[in-house]
């Protein structure tokens, strides 16, 4: 998200994409008025006719009225065709395994999941989720060997641990609990593997996407014509 | 004994170490350049601690610096509660060792701010006196265990999902990437930081929202278990950002599902709740 108050890029091609952005993001026609918290009206908008004499000049767009509130609680309506991208931390010994006898038994799930295989679950620092949240990830997914069957004997119990602390802190900080869960899933339990992502898929499609400019957003100047997916 | 008797018997102390060799250098505060402030000193001779002092403006806490003077021999330090458990947790991560350190353990009665505001980490602070130290100076002050040590937590918690989503996205853009926080803590004391890493490994040198909530959450994690509780991270923050809010959170959960635990408090601890499991820990993912 684009610092619109100036700051680091401060030149005048940047600011003028960051107005197009804001623009685009706050557009009503795009939006859907599920709103549920904060208020958003035209008012609020740069330039918009709105009474500023009373506002400093440092003051950024997020801190007017009604924009910040409004920006992070709306729904934004995501086109049809949005597929939700999760990523799945396996680990090799018992979820990758269970996922590959989910294919050789011709198990139908949902194709949004893409697998990341570890070792095991204790690989999984928990810069990895924010790494995949940032990057355009709707949601992730860390799957283990159930308590006491790690292959590496204790990993798992650190991953309880540390993800036990991290679920609750990403949660504390607004994220939707369904975007982030871990869940055990052994070698045997390729039907758990379905239902799991089965589920965790049809909560995001109706949680929608995390990034709200979900269709991209490409800038006047440089756009070729079509979607940069 | 009163605080400016501690102050004398201080400087006293100080010289004699200083003198004998014992210590190397000794790390205090002198005098700032404003009325009611102070600024760290480090006095390698027994003239230079002549200016220390002790007094309600030691805002400091001086125990990150022994790291960087242990190299020169002895370290010879004042030390509180916040700044003694700071020389503990160094220990423990074994930054220094028991040897590098001689501590002059004091009891604090809390510090104030250039306006004499009582400063909001010494409102609650759980443990006004030092507690390692090689000899105590005065006496020791009357330990009022604060309540609403996780009022900040709670009053967030209690907000809706959205409105802590908002709440947080306005405190990582007000963060502008100075790393105070990170300088300042005792536990942050990695050779190699992930913020410093040349390459863009992780985490960019980008300063939005995406990359300031990475260095926030990231920075909450890699403390972990280990945080004091010293307060100094949202003491120095440019910015006035709930810092201990999320430092606490975690310390909360914590101790919520693993049971109680203090860092800091004593040399060679094993309880640390990140770095052990059991077999019968919470369990919420099946």
């Amino acid at each position: 998200m684009p610092m619109v108050d100036g700051g680091f890029h401060s030149s005048r091609k940047q600011r003028k994409r960051d107005e197009e952005l804001l623009r685009y993001r706050l557009d009503p026609e795009r939006i859907s008025p599920d709103v549920v918290s904060g208020t958003l009206n035209d008012d609020a908008l740069p330039g918009s006719g709105h009474n500023t004499e009373q506002w400093p000049d440092d003051m950024s767009v997020w801190e007017m009225p009604g924009v910040a509130d409004a920006a992070s609680t709306m729904r934004f309506k995501a086109p049809d065709s949005w597929k939700p991208r999760i990523v799945a931390f396996c680990c090799h010994w018992c979820t990758y395994t269970g996922a590959d006898l989910a294919g050789l038994n011709r198990m139908n799930y949902p194709a949004d999941v893409r697998v990341l295989r570890v070792p095991c679950s204790g690989r999984i620092n928990p810069q990895f989720v924010i790494e995949a949240l940032n990057k355009g990830c709707d949601a992730v997914l860390v799957c283990g060997c159930h308590p006491g069957d790690c292959h590496y004997v204790s990993g798992n119990y650190y991953t309880r641990r540390r993800m036990l602390i991290f679920k609750r802190l990403l949660e504390f900080e607004g994220l939707e609990p369904e975007r982030f869960q871990v869940r055990w899933i052994s070698g045997a339990e390729a039907g758990k593997f379905r239902d799991t992502v089965t589920e965790v898929c049809e909560q995001i499609r109706k949680l929608g996407p995390l990034h709200k400019d979900e269709v991209p957003f490409v800038p006047a100047d440089l756009a070729k014509g079509g979607d940069r997916a | 004994m009163t605080m400016a008797e501690v102050e004398q018997a201080v400087r006293t102390r100080a010289a004699e170490l200083l003198e004998s060799g014992e210590v190397a250098t000794f790390l205090g505060w002198e005098n700032g350049r404003f009325p009611h402030q102070t600024t760290p000193l480090v006095a390698s001779t027994a003239a230079q601690a002549e200016k220390l002092v002790w007094n309600e403006y030691c805002v400091n806490t001086l125990a990150k610096y022994t790291r960087d003077l242990a190299y020169r021999g002895r370290v010879g330090i004042v030390v509180r509660g916040c700044d003694s458990r700071g020389i503990v947790r160094l220990i423990n991560d074994k930054e220094i060792s028991r040897d590098d350190v001689y501590l002059i353990g004091v009891g604090c009665p809390g510090m104030r701010d250039i306006n004499d505001a009582p400063l909001k980490k010494c409102l609650e602070c759980r443990h006004k006196n030092a507690v390692l130290f090689d000899e105590f100076i005065g006496e020791k002050v009357d330990e009022v265990t604060p309540d609403g040590r996780f009022a900040e937590v709670e009053a967030v918690e209690a907000m809706s999902q959205k409105e802590r989503a908002a709440y947080f996205e306005r405190v990582y853009s007000k963060c502008i990437r100075c790393y105070a926080c990170r300088d300042v803590c005792p536990c942050c004391t990695c050779r190699e930081c992930f913020v410093d890493a040349r390459r863009e490994d992780w985490v960019g040198k980008q300063n939005n929202l995406p990359e300031n909530r990475f260095y926030g959450i990231t920075r909450v994690m890699h403390i972990g278990d280990r945080c004091i509780e010293c307060g100094e991270c949202e003491r120095v923050c440019p910015m006035d950002l709930p810092l201990m809010t999320m430092n606490r959170k975690v310390i909360r959960d914590m101790n919520d599902l693993f049971g109680e635990f203090e860092s800091g408090m004593e040399i060679g601890e094993t309880k640390e709740k990140l770095m052990t499991y059991e077999t019968s820990d919470p369990e919420e993912f099946m």
